[in-house]
């Protein structure tokens, strides 16, 4: 059977291409009827050249690791080429014959033997360069092999690589500025040749990466202790939105992959509003000095950036009036709330973000059962159950007993429990008829 | 051309580069200035790169309030460490700086690792005054070397029988041309 996310797409476009007429109406059922019964014998090929090659890497591994000290050091780079060349000729040959699964193995073995080998060569001669850039370089071979193949699994192993790189760069013991630009840059020729290999799995590892690199930006740009919590919460998830918001025009043009985007920030942006409930709780009220005077300013125009993308996107009819309407008042509670909590109090604060959290909850589970979308109703169903424990334990720790708190507690969780089951019920059955 | 062609020639290419790392670091073991120094005593340590010796030597820790020149640095910065001979042949720090020195001039191209304020005497007078440290790196931190000869290594580093050679460039790059032990030296090759 194909893909879930394959045949998710398929219907997308389906849709798409009936309405402009370029497709009957009436093959949609047969079209996707025939995708899903497709077996999937050739993955499990693919699969399993792609094993067999994972276990000669490791016997070759093991082979050298044993033999290695008694080697000679010119020895030891012919040994790391030969490997290499071996790779990347039996892969050459394989493409040749038109043995795809083949091609794409020992291609996805020589890409990680280069990797090996600037490694093992670095160790050899005792070159030491700054550490990352042998991983950045790792990671440019790779992607020039995914080229020249074409390789889905040699991309993928370089979108790993750029994440790999990325995090190191920001954390490694000597500080660069290198990533800041290059990241970008790197990740749009990935996300692009993901796009042109319909690379779903290089788009989730993109998206995942991205998550982590606009919490790091800040952190690199800012210093990381030159701000509280509770006020870099906010702008990373406004970041989050606004990312969001510019994945959904892309997929309101069939940008493969986009809506993997969309979901990931939507998802960081939701969890990042739950988190900040707590980090409000540190919230100084004479809060002032730069930085906070810096944030407010920051926030307020991550804010103004995203209602003006929710108003573009209403206009050119790619989301909802009321869900653009709830997106700008959300993040407004969001990227405001600790200079409103300076303005109002504590409580008040916390009782609107609270509310509002809810709110987005049960509309993402309402909007799951309606377009049928497990994710989204996994994602609100989630993020209730989180919001009743945070409430529950915010209001009780202090006022009942520990038996009787956790007696409630395992109650209210049960009922939640048998409420998730029953909208599931619902769903099913809503899918037979 | 081929997209077979097309992945040996890329091959081709990736191999070119490994070869170049190699050649590159044998013409700067070879050619530079050499200097001499000291190695303080640092566990080896066993990580994805194999075990090797941490080298820290008296350029790695510097006060900046008994050397000449900057003392403004941040961290990430690149600094230029100029060193000079004492007497008995030891090369020393004599000055730091953020622009490169001229070539007549011994130094090393290094990168700040972090910064730091401690309080300290000067000789015996008292009170206790605040220095300003950089703790610096050259890409000379690591020797790598099989278990056994990571460990051996470490304990001549311990008995301060030790010394590591280094290669300069005229830019300063610095790489290990190789280490003395016991005044025997072991050189790198090919």
């Amino acid at each position: 059977m194909r893909s879930p996310f394959y045949i998710q797409n398929l219907t997308k476009d389906m849709d798409h291409w009936i309405s402009q007429g370029w497709v009957p109406a009436n093959s949609r059922d047969h079209i996707l009827d025939h995708v899903q019964s497709q077996k999937s014998g050739r993955n499990v090929g693919n699969l399993l050249a792609m094993l067999g090659v994972v276990l000669l890497g490791f016997a070759a591994i093991s082979f050298v690791a044993a033999n290695w000290a008694d080697m000679g050091k010119l020895l030891r780079v012919g040994l790391i080429l030969g490997a290499m060349w071996a790779a990347y000729g039996i892969s050459a040959i394989a493409l040749h014959r038109k043995v795809s699964a083949y091609a794409q193995s020992f291609g996805l073995l020589g890409a990680a033997l280069f990797g090996a080998a600037i490694m093992l060569i670095a160790q050899t001669f005792n070159i030491q360069a700054h550490y990352p850039d042998g991983v950045l370089i790792w990671c440019l071979g790779a992607l020039a092999t995914a080229w020249v193949l074409p390789s889905r699994a040699v991309l993928i192993f370089s979108a790993l690589l750029a994440g790999l790189w990325m995090q190191m760069s920001f954390f490694g013991d000597i500080p660069t500025h290198l990533q800041n630009w290059l990241y970008p840059l790197l990740a749009t020729i990935i996300g692009w040749s993901a796009r042109r290999m319909r690379s779903a799995a290089t788009m989730n590892i993109l998206s995942i990466s991205l998550l982590l690199f606009i919490p790091f930006m800040l952190i690199h740009y800012f210093g990381e202790d030159s701000f509280e919590t509770f006020q870099v919460f906010p702008v990373i998830a406004g970041c989050y939105i606004i990312v969001a918001l510019l994945a959904s025009y892309a997929s309101s043009r069939h940008w493969f992959g986009s809506s993997v985007f969309t979901g990931w920030m939507a998802l960081g942006a939701l969890v990042i509003g739950f988190v900040q409930q707590f980090a409000l709780g540190d919230v100084d009220p004479a809060l002032s000095g730069h930085y906070n005077y810096v944030f407010g300013w920051l926030s307020g125009a991550i804010w103004a950036l995203i209602a003006v993308l929710a108003l573009v996107l209403v206009r050119i009819n790619t989301i909802q009036r009321g869900l653009a309407i709830g997106i700008v008042a959300g993040s407004g509670l969001l990227l405001f709330s600790p200079y409103l909590m300076q303005l109002i109090g504590e409580l008040p604060v916390q009782l609107i973000h609270g509310a509002a959290f809810f709110a987005l909850s049960v509309a993402l589970l309402i909007r799951g059962m309606n377009t049928h979308s497990r994710s989204l109703m996994w994602i609100g169903g989630v993020g209730f159950t989180a919001q009743a424990n945070y409430v529950y334990f915010e209001t009780f720790k202090d006022l009942l007993s520990t038996s009787l708190f956790f007696l409630i507690g395992g109650v209210l969780l049960l009922g939640l429990s048998v409420l998730a089951l029953r909208l599931n019920k619902q769903l099913s059955k809503e899918r037979e008829l | 051309m081929t997209r077979p062609a097309l992945l040996l020639a890329l091959c081709g290419l990736l191999s070119s580069f490994l070869v170049w790392m190699v050649l590159d670091h044998n013409h700067a073991r070879n050619s530079g200035t050499e200097i001499i120094l000291d190695m303080e005593p640092v566990d080896p340590r066993s990580l994805f790169r194999g075990h090797f010796v941490i080298i820290r030597t008296p350029l790695h820790d510097l006060n900046l309030t008994n050397l000449e020149g900057d003392d403004d640095f941040e961290d990430g910065d690149r600094v230029y460490v100029t060193l000079a001979q004492n007497p008995n042949g030891d090369w020393l720090p004599v000055s730091t700086n953020k622009t490169k020195p001229d070539s007549t001039q011994t130094f090393l191209q290094g990168r700040v690792e972090n910064l730091s304020v401690f309080s300290a005497r000067t000789g015996d007078e008292y009170p206790l005054i605040d220095h300003r440290g950089l703790d610096v790196q050259y890409k000379i931190e690591s020797y790598f070397a099989d278990k056994a000869s990571a460990k051996a290594l470490e304990r001549k580093v311990r008995e301060a029988k030790m010394r590591v050679i280094l290669s300069v460039t005229k830019d300063g790059q610095a790489v290990i041309r190789g280490i003395e032990i016991n005044g025997e030296r072991h050189l790198d090759k090919l």
